[in-house]
């Protein structure tokens, strides 16, 4: 008996001491690493000197920092068009300063979880993380990512040289500079070169509609429409539609960049305000006059049968295999999906100039053109030891000489403007000319605290009015009170 | 007679379907890692096995790195399993032929089957709290603890299944003779259910190289197992990996095949445990 | 006498030898299975989110459960897993009994068949899921190769609201029915052809033997296998989630997807913790359920 109940004792005792540890272990310290390294007294040879190229200088200020040292970078990135094109040219770094780079490359559907993993723990692993655009309100407001503000003011990234709106991705809300964008894509068309340019279809299409098309001015609510129940036919006449007009994403959380895509081309405003949402006063916008037409456009795509099939299983990664595979005239994507079947050398049956096309997003008659970019982006993390050699890193990537050198290597969307209007680089990379069309209107995902959460909500909306199970009046008023309990639960 | 031989072509006949009905997905799997993403998508290749190639693999080998995913499974799912039998074996041969009262053997045997109901989603969150505080956090050795605590209970289960087949009578005899627990389990008992032992081995080795949810969160590139990587390399941003997709399947589920069918016999004993009294 | 070499040992102590063997793995798995269990139930009783740093840690009691039954998503998921288990584990009932009538007679190369049946159930489930996700798409899958080739309606899988939580069904029973068939035929092997011979001695046709004689004997085995299956089952994670993570507008949303989905992508870790009890309690009541209808025989 007595056995027993020692037993019992000890085996508490177990219980408690592990419960006492996770005590301790749970509630989140925060440690705020904002102080500046001030130690390091600007000298002379650690400035910019005139006349001196951008990458040039960064290494050869991180080279004099590490001198006598043996330094190791971490850096945390996706195995991603970003993260490979970075790979490809770290050596060139490596080979100019001497500072091992050592990276960990996460999939994209790890990088959401571990980077807020991370980052909540409290002691990051790493010196540098990269991470998807649109979970990034939260990683921004994080107290461990460092404040970047001196290192800009000591050495210049040049925003102003850089596409617009990218400087503002990595300010957070106390207007201090945290991420450094590294990667931006923007959505276009990808369309069957070979099909929309033949004059065969274009007199066929006139005949039934009354007016001839220009694809890189395409209306959502007119000739998108048009266009894509044009093309929807049974190619090998058997009786059954085999192709289609158009591929849109519906599956959970892409659609919301469906959605998107086409608001921003229906605002009566043409200055972005606010998408989805007023983070401020916590309120769902969606449901209105706008959000409306935006849906109704939509659908009436989707039940005139000249979407693919499988939209609603449709997200990043199925756009390309649905377009090469021949099942659609027309797709949408960011400007890297396409990379793949821009030059004729590739493995695709539908790639290559002469039957791919790409041209900008269609747009609203008498609004402004504009389309979404998303983007990689990348913040320091406070407890690094090295914050100036991490910040020196990322300036180098992004600097012009080194922005082309991946664009023409690798499947990287620059950041420099030049780069894109480069007519070497846009000989390599055909979807650039598209991609920086209407780029002083680029737009982003908002920068919500739950914008996962709202992208999650639409998406699943917009799925159910596909498929019929919803009217779109029924919907935008379930997605209106599903985002404000949102915002109620995380204290809006 | 006529019919009899009707009724067992009938029966081979209906085995043969479901045997195309079972294997065809599988080696339709392993097929598309010898295929490029263009064979892949192109609408006239689906069924046809032309033109395969092995630069996919190649791929998989000199730019994914996946030898090195591959032993990090084994090592992880070897010396989980050797573990766990460190400690079930002890267990089950406790509560199989050790004394003890009635009503605690019930309730231990039972107690060890309820640890089976549970869930890893429930203990996740607190595991990766703490391992991250002790730096356990992205280390084999931490993914293998969580592999132990979890197959212990199906093992010992299994274990005191197969021990108590072993009669009474015998250890009874070996009591008389003088012969203390610890040698009796060591001669007796696990040399005569040896073949027990070894499909419970067979089906923890199983379950640890299979096992996602644990591994996907509690590992990086430096320690991550087989079907952590297969997930990540199929579903890449832009392209969804069709090629890469039949390489880790096929690296996964390959060894895991070829071990079932040598040890078929023993797999089955595992699995009827206890179903079958006499 | 004996071969080996033995120790007499005291009577009094060989009653607590036990102990020492069963404690260690007891220990193992209270310390590192059951400690984070009180633990989750520990902050599922408080507001935490792990990454969104603006939602402030505090102590809200029973809110979080409240939030969970008040919320369409959990209950939409109970009932998905709910017909997701109950369908699944009677079609892989269904086709493992007639798996095992089949080979029950065959002598040639029952061994050879039963090996290569046995392959579905060890392949990673994520394989299984990837497989899914590849031979039910609509663009590059075999399955929709064939239908076309029948001249079968185009089904988008799991792309379909209405279809996709029945692809998993379908993926599930491809994968588990070899498990119920192993164990039905070792029961169906087990039973005593004299149980038979006195059945056709009266001249009883098949499908009575069938249900009289060989079901209740195999009752036994027929409740190990839906017990395991069943708690499997409502375990389901690793195919679903590689499939659709939730679905199409939720309908393949089963519970555990559900909890990861709140824990690991909204960080809302209180009422993750607080949904990881609920589905232990809710599998500590059907296992308990279905093992008393087990021991009932002994």
């Amino acid at each position: 008996m007595r056995k027993g109940k020692l037993t019992l004792l000890i085996l508490s005792f177990l219980c408690l001491t592990f419960t006492v540890t996770f005590l301790f272990a749970g509630g989140g310290k925060e440690k705020a690493k904002e102080e500046m390294k001030e130690e390091a007294v600007v000298e002379k040879e650690l400035g910019p000197m005139p006349g001196e190229p951008m990458d040039k200088m960064a290494t050869r200020i991180a080279k004099a920092l590490a001198k006598g040292k043996k330094i190791e970078l971490h850096v945390l990135l996706t195995w991603d068009p970003p993260g490979q094109a970075l790979l490809k040219v770290i050596p060139i770094w490596e080979k100019a300063t001497g500072i091992k780079v050592f990276t960990e490359p996460l999939s994209t559907i790890e990088m959401s979880q571990k980077v807020n993993l991370e980052l909540a723990s409290g002691e990051p692993d790493y010196d540098i993380i990269q991470y998807d655009r649109w979970i990034h309100k939260p990683v921004l407001e994080n107290p461990n990512v460092l404040n970047l503000d001196p290192y800009i003011k000591k050495w210049d990234p040049k925003f102003e040289t850089m596409l617009p709106g990218l400087e503002e991705w990595g300010i957070a809300d106390d207007g201090t500079h945290r991420g450094f964008v590294f990667w931006p894509g923007m959505y276009i068309m990808a369309y069957r070169a070979d099909m929309i340019n033949d004059p065969k279809e274009k007199s066929a299409f006139q005949e039934k509609y009354g007016y001839v098309y220009d694809i890189d001015n395409l209306t959502w609510d007119k000739s998108y429409k048009d266009l894509a129940e044009f093309f929807t036919r049974d190619n090998d006449g058997d009786g059954k539609i085999d192709f289609w007009g158009s591929c849109e994403m519906f599956a959970p959380y892409a659609a919301g960049d469906t959605y998107m895509s086409r608001y921003l081309n229906y605002w009566a405003r043409d200055h972005y305000v606010d998408y989805l949402s007023d983070p401020e006063a916590g309120k769902c916008l969606l449901n209105d006059a706008t959000g409306k037409r935006v849906f109704k456009d939509l659908i009436d795509v989707v039940n005139a049968g000249s979407m693919v099939p499988e939209i609603l299983q449709t997200d990043w990664g199925a756009i390309l295999g649905s377009f090469s595979s021949g099942r659609s005239a027309m797709a949408f994507q960011y400007g890297a999906t396409w990379y793949p079947i821009q030059t004729s050398a590739s493995e695709f049956k539908i790639s290559g100039p002469d039957k791919v096309g790409f041209a900008h997003i269609p747009g609203i008659k008498g609004k402004p053109r504009s389309t979404m970019n998303c983007g990689w982006i990348s913040f320091i993390t406070g407890n690094t030891d090295i914050p100036e050699i991490a910040y020196l890193f990322m300036l180098w990537r992004s600097s012009p000489k080194i922005d082309r050198e991946m664009a023409m290597t690798s499947l990287h969307s620059p950041v420099r403007e030049a780069t894109y209007q480069d007519p070497e680089v846009i000989a390599v990379n055909p979807t650039f000319k598209a991609q920086f069309e209407y780029s002083e209107n680029l737009f982003t995902t908002p920068a919500h605290l739950i914008y996962e959460e709202e992208n999650l909500i639409l998406s699943n909306h917009m799925a159910a009015v596909a498929s019929g199970d919803e009217t779109i009046d029924e919907a935008l008023k379930k997605i209106e009170s599903e985002i404000n309990k949102k915002w109620e639960e995380v204290g809006k | 007679m006529k019919t009899n031989k009707i009724l067992m072509n009938m029966k081979y006949f209906l085995i043969a379907i479901f045997l195309v009905l079972f294997l065809s997905p599988i080696i339709f799997q392993i097929i598309t890692g010898f295929k490029t993403l263009g064979q892949i998508y192109d609408p006239d290749q689906i069924v046809s096995v032309k033109n395969l190639s092995l630069s996919i693999w190649k791929d998989a080998v000199q730019y994914q790195k996946f030898l090195h995913y591959l032993k990090n499974s084994l090592i992880t799912s070897i010396t989980s399993t050797v573990i766990v039998m460190f400690f079930a074996i002890p267990a089950a041969f406790g509560l199989a032929k050790l004394k003890m009262g009635e009503k605690t053997r019930k309730n231990l045997s039972f107690e060890f089957l309820a640890m089976r109901m549970l869930p890893g989603i429930a203990v996740i969150i607190p595991i990766f709290v703490v391992y991250k505080k002790i730096g356990l956090l992205y280390t084999l050795p931490g993914l293998i603890l969580i592999y132990i605590v979890f197959n212990i209970p199906l093992a010992t289960w299994l274990l005191e299944g197969f021990f108590k087949e072993v009669p009474n009578e015998i250890s009874e005899a070996a009591r008389i003779d003088g012969c203390n627990p610890r040698t009796e389990l060591l001669r007796i008992i696990i040399p005569l259910s040896a073949p027990g032992l070894l499909s419970v081995m067979i089906l923890t080795y199983i379950f640890t190289w299979n096992e996602y949810m644990f591994a996907s969160i509690l590992t990086t590139s430096s320690c991550r197992t087989l079907p952590v990587w297969a997930a990540y390399v199929t579903y890449q941003h832009f392209i969804i990996n069709y090629s890469m997709l039949g390489v880790s399947s096929t690296v996964m589920i390959v060894p895991v095949i070829i071990f079932a069918i040598l040890m078929q016999k023993y797999l089955v004993r595992g699995l009827s445990f206890g179903a079958i009294k006499e | 006498m004996g071969t080996y070499q033995c120790v007499k040992i005291k009577h009094n102590s060989e009653k607590h030898i036990w102990r020492w063997c069963v404690f260690p793995a007891l220990f193992l798995i209270l310390f590192i299975g059951i400690g984070p269990l009180i633990y989750s139930l520990y902050i599922s009783a408080h507001q935490y989110n792990l990454a969104k740093t603006q939602v402030v840690f505090k102590f809200i009691g029973f809110k979080n459960y409240i939030f969970i039954f008040t919320s369409p998503h959990f209950w939409n998921s109970f009932k998905l897993t709910l017909i997701f288990s109950a369908v699944s584990v009677s079609l892989e009932l269904i086709l493992g009994t007639l798996l095992a009538l089949l080979l029950i007679n065959i002598k040639r190369g029952r061994n050879v068949f039963r090996s290569l049946f046995l392959i579905p159930m060890v392949i990673t489930p994520i394989a299984v899921g990837l497989m899914g996700r590849y031979i039910f798409d609509d663009a590059v899958g075999q399955v929709n190769w064939v239908f076309r080739l029948l001249h079968l309606p185009r089904i988008i899988w799991y792309g379909n609201i209405k279809t996709a939580l029945i692809t998993m069904i379908i993926l599930d029973v491809w994968e588990w029915s070899s498990f119920v068939f192993l164990i039905i035929l070792a029961g169906l092997m087990a039973i005593p052809p004299e149980y038979y011979e006195a059945a056709k001695v009266e001249g009883a046709g098949l499908f009575p033997i069938f249900f009289k004689i060989t079901l209740p004997t195999l009752r036994n085995v027929y409740l190990l296998a839906i017990l395991i299956r069943i708690i499997d089952t409502f375990k389901e994670f690793d195919k679903v989630y590689i499939m659709t993570r939730g679905g199409p507008d939720f309908s393949t949303d089963l519970i555990t997807i559900r909890n990861y989905t709140i824990a690991f992508r909204e960080y809302n870790i209180g009422v993750g913790s607080a949904l990881s009890i609920l589905i232990l309690i809710i599998m500590i009541f059907l296992g308990t359920f279905l093992i008393r209808l087990i021991r009932e025989e002994y």
